[in-house]
């Protein structure tokens, strides 16, 4: 047994354990031996897990390549005639990063945890909660079959609204809770439908399933002839999931839970709301990738859903104040270039978006806590400026994560991006790239005016909490300091062929994910193509099949040498969010007057006033989903009331009625009956017992009369 | 003498057991009348026996008539020892003063 195999199934044991533990327990310990105690237990189990990720992911390294998919059966689970769901665990190159970003980014943010969390009265359900979601987020990542993923999928569900509504006794958090508990079932019901198709017709088509994810792959091509509701098969199911995503990844039109899930715990937010939750949707295509490979349209519609969320959120971005707020949306913005990268083909791009992504977003929302802390619960940027002094290792952090999310070259942000850009232009269309490309420089803007409105310039904020603020202690800023130097570093792990890089990421991730060589579109036509050649030359098309996806994803040959075309747009995105970064330093540092020129005009007032409101989404789904829900709701309540009471009562009424003619027969007629037969039989019984005198010879008279009667009777009609 | 002299003289005896037992209030009285109506009995059945035409029960009758008089003897035994009981009991052994069973 390979290392690997023994240490992953406690991966996410260890953390569920930990969630036991803290759950039942972590009351006592925490006021026996104090908050130090409790955050440490709390941080272990998690740094546990953390080590086993590292440990098998060097492990993975040394296999072959072909040798590296691993599952690891650990019971039987689900036995019922044709559905066999396993318990097991399945260990590639994409769980295997996700395994890191997980455990990494999570065991990081529970050592800030400690710090942010401090002396919070319900300190030790914080760390129940956050070990109870690692569990779920890695049995998400590890699980080998749908059921196993879905199971994952609610439990990041429900820690998330747990976490959210964390301090409940405000009933504006314990409403935020439930909104995002509420839209993500939204989403999860697509996911949902999407596995029970699948499994109805592995079962109808197969006779019997498991569900894992080897079996899907291997049974797409037949699946693919299948059509339902008059549509194929497949195409459905794609959607399906993607509604899923859309849900726990904050797509249009489901996004809208993300920004107020920022009423939790700033760690709560770095952790689910933007390092790894919100990513389960990206992975899970990437896990299902052949699924997508065979649905063209579907990822037409992904994309331009990706797009629209990537660009929307981004301008709402500009014209928040709550600094949690800017990053919420910028969040749903970035989610919205990991499904561009998805909806184009380049799964192995969108993935490694969201590794950058879940170093540098993380850095900034755990930056973004360490000055709520500071500041005494403030998270208005208007009440900010001038921290860097006060805060120099938040401050550098944060400037460094901005430096990735902007794109500055060399930065993670820059290669991940880039290629999102590159691939949305090759392969999806030029409309696409440009709206990923003014999202791109709309996102610098928004996140240089964060940075300045907080770190520089004047203070805004009164004296007393100038004052006060002062650099928090290591465990809280040490972690900061960690992400935002994996923010800078880490993209030196996918550094594209034109710029002298080998793409190591992509081909690490070669076992499982084959990214297209060309457009959605066009590879599915290929893929046709050479499934009808097949047919005609051979009638073994099994095997084919298998060798057929391979070429149709792998093929890079005859390709058009692109290297000057992407030079020229990677230049042009530099450039451009270059030109927006300095717009922000216009604006925000060196002469905030010109802004206030511009925003004086009733054209600029108004756009702001839109965006600020967030496009009134809110208000539109109050109109036109909430309102007629609640009318309708209403109109139910009031037949309730009106015809069913009424019907309800009339029938009480009636039932009185016939019970009490009912009475009147049973008092008379029944009891008349049975106090009629008492007294006949008393009577008799009287009259009976007089003939039992008690005297012999009485009844020896009349024995003898009867007799003779007797002896008459037999002689005259007999005899 | 045939067999009607017989059957007279049981039927009389009958009768006469049956007047005593139904008319006499004295239990001791009421059971002579009950031996009368036993031996009235025995001598019907061996009165039979000696007219019947049988030739091979011809002691059948005999038999009986005497089980019926140990029967008798068996059953004076008892009735006195209940009469003897029943006037310790209630101090006196007429039948029609004794109405314990009366319904």
């Amino acid at each position: 047994m390979s290392h690997i195999q023994s240490v992953i199934p406690f991966v996410p044991i260890l953390p569920l354990f930990g969630a036991l533990v803290m759950g039942l327990l972590g009351k006592k310990i925490y006021t026996k031996f104090g908050e130090n105690v409790t955050g440490i237990l709390g941080c272990s189990m998690p740094f546990i897990s953390a080590v086993f990720a590292v440990t098998s992911f060097i492990a993975i390294n040394g296999l072959d390549v072909t040798e590296r998919i691993i599952r690891i059966n650990l019971m039987n689970w689900v036995t019922v005639a044709d559905l066999q769901v396993e318990w097991t665990f399945r260990y590639d190159p994409l769980s295997a990063i996700m395994l890191l970003v997980v455990t990494i980014i999570g065991t990081l943010i529970h050592i800030y945890g400690m710090g942010y969390m401090h002396g919070d009265k319900s300190f030790s359900r914080f760390f129940a909660y956050m070990n109870l979601f690692l569990a779920s987020m890695l049995l998400l990542v590890l699980g080998d079959n749908l059921i196993i993923m879905f199971l994952g999928w609610e439990g990041v569900g429900l820690c998330s609204y747990l976490l959210i509504g964390f301090w409940f006794s405000e009933k504006q958090n314990a409403v935020a809770g439930k909104k995002a508990f509420i839209v993500n079932r939204i989403g999860d019901l697509g996911f949902l439908t999407g596995i029970l198709i699948v499994a109805y017709f592995s079962m109808t088509l197969f006779g019997s399933t498991n569900l894992s994810f080897v079996e899907f792959q291997g049974n797409i091509d037949v699946l693919a002839e299948q059509t339902i509701w008059g549509l194929p098969l497949l195409e459905v199911i794609a959607v399906c999931f993607f509604i899923g995503a859309m849900g726990k990844s904050a797509q249009i039109p489901l996004y809208v839970w993300l920004p107020d899930a920022m009423a939790g715990p700033t760690p709560v937010s770095a952790l689910i709301h933007a390092a790894t939750m919100v990513t389960a949707g990206v992975y899970m295509m990437g896990r299902v990738f052949f699924l997508y490979t065979m649905a063209p349209h579907a990822l037409g519609f992904i994309s331009i859903i990706a797009a629209l969320t990537c660009f929307m959120s981004a301008t709402i971005g500009m014209a928040q104040f709550d600094i949690k707020k800017v990053l919420a949306y910028s969040t749903v913005s970035q989610l919205g270039y990991m499904f561009l990268a998805m909806s184009v083909g380049a799964f192995s791009a969108g993935i490694f978006h969201l590794l950058t992504h879940a170093a540098f977003k993380a850095a900034l929302f755990m930056g973004s806590g360490s000055i709520i802390v500071a500041l005494h619960h403030k998270q208005d940027m208007r009440e900010m400026g001038g921290l860097l002094k006060k805060m120099p290792i938040t401050g550098y952090s944060m400037i460094a994560a901005t430096l990735a999310i902007m794109g500055f070259p060399l930065t993670s942000g820059f290669f991940s991006k880039d290629e999102i850009l590159w691939k949305a232009f090759i392969q999806g269309s030029p409309m696409l790239w440009l709206v990923g490309f003014v999202a791109a420089g709309i996102t610098s803007f928004y996140m240089w005016r964060l940075v300045f409105m907080t770190f520089f310039g004047e203070t805004r904020m009164d004296e007393h909490t100038w004052d006060h603020c002062k650099e928090q202690p290591k465990r809280t800023v040490v972690p900061i300091a960690i992400l935002a130097i994996a923010a800078l570093t880490i993209g030196f792990w996918n550094v594209p062929h034109f710029l002298g890089g080998h793409s190591n990421f992509t081909h690490f991730l070669d076992p499982v994910v084959h990214d297209l060589s060309s457009s959605p579109m066009e590879n599915y036509r290929k893929l046709q193509l050479i499934k009808e050649k097949e047919q005609q030359s051979s009638t073994d098309h099994a095997a084919k099949s298998e060798s057929g996806h391979q070429d149709a994803s792998a093929g890079h040959e005859g390709a058009v040498d692109h290297t000057a075309l992407e030079w020229g747009l990677m230049a042009a995105s530099v450039a451009w969010t270059f030109f927006t970064g300095f717009l922000a330093y216009i604006f925000y540092m060196r002469n905030p007057k010109a802004r206030e020129q511009i925003m004086a005009s009733a054209f600029a007032q108004k756009i702001f006033l839109v965006l600020n409101n967030k496009y009134y989404v809110d208000e539109f789904y109050e109109a036109v989903v909430l309102t007629p829900i609640r009318k309708l709701f209403d109109f139910l309540g009031a037949f309730d009331g009106m015809i069913v009471d009424g019907l309800v009562n009339f029938a009480g009424f009636m039932g009185r009625i016939t019970s009490s003619f009912v009475g009147i027969f049973d008092n008379e007629i029944i009891d008349g009956l049975a106090n009629g037969a008492g007294w006949g039989a008393q009577a008799g019984g009287k009259g009976a017992s007089s003939l039992q005198s008690g005297k012999i010879q009485t009844i020896i008279g009349s024995s003898l009369v009867i007799f003779i009667i007797l002896v008459a009777c037999v002689v005259l009609f007999l005899g | 003498m045939g067999l009607t002299g017989f059957l007279t003289v049981s039927a009389a005896l009958f009768t006469l057991g049956m007047v005593i037992f139904i008319s006499r209030k004295n239990a001791i009285a009421i059971l002579m009348g009950v031996e009368l109506l036993l031996n009235a009995a025995a001598l019907n059945f061996v009165a039979f026996a000696r007219f019947t035409p049988s030739q091979a029960s011809q002691l059948d009758g005999q038999i009986f008539a005497v089980f019926i008089v140990l029967l008798a003897a068996a059953e004076a035994v008892v009735a006195l020892a209940i009469a003897l009981s029943v006037y310790k009991e209630f101090h006196q052994v007429r039948a029609d003063k004794l109405v314990s069973l009366k319904g």
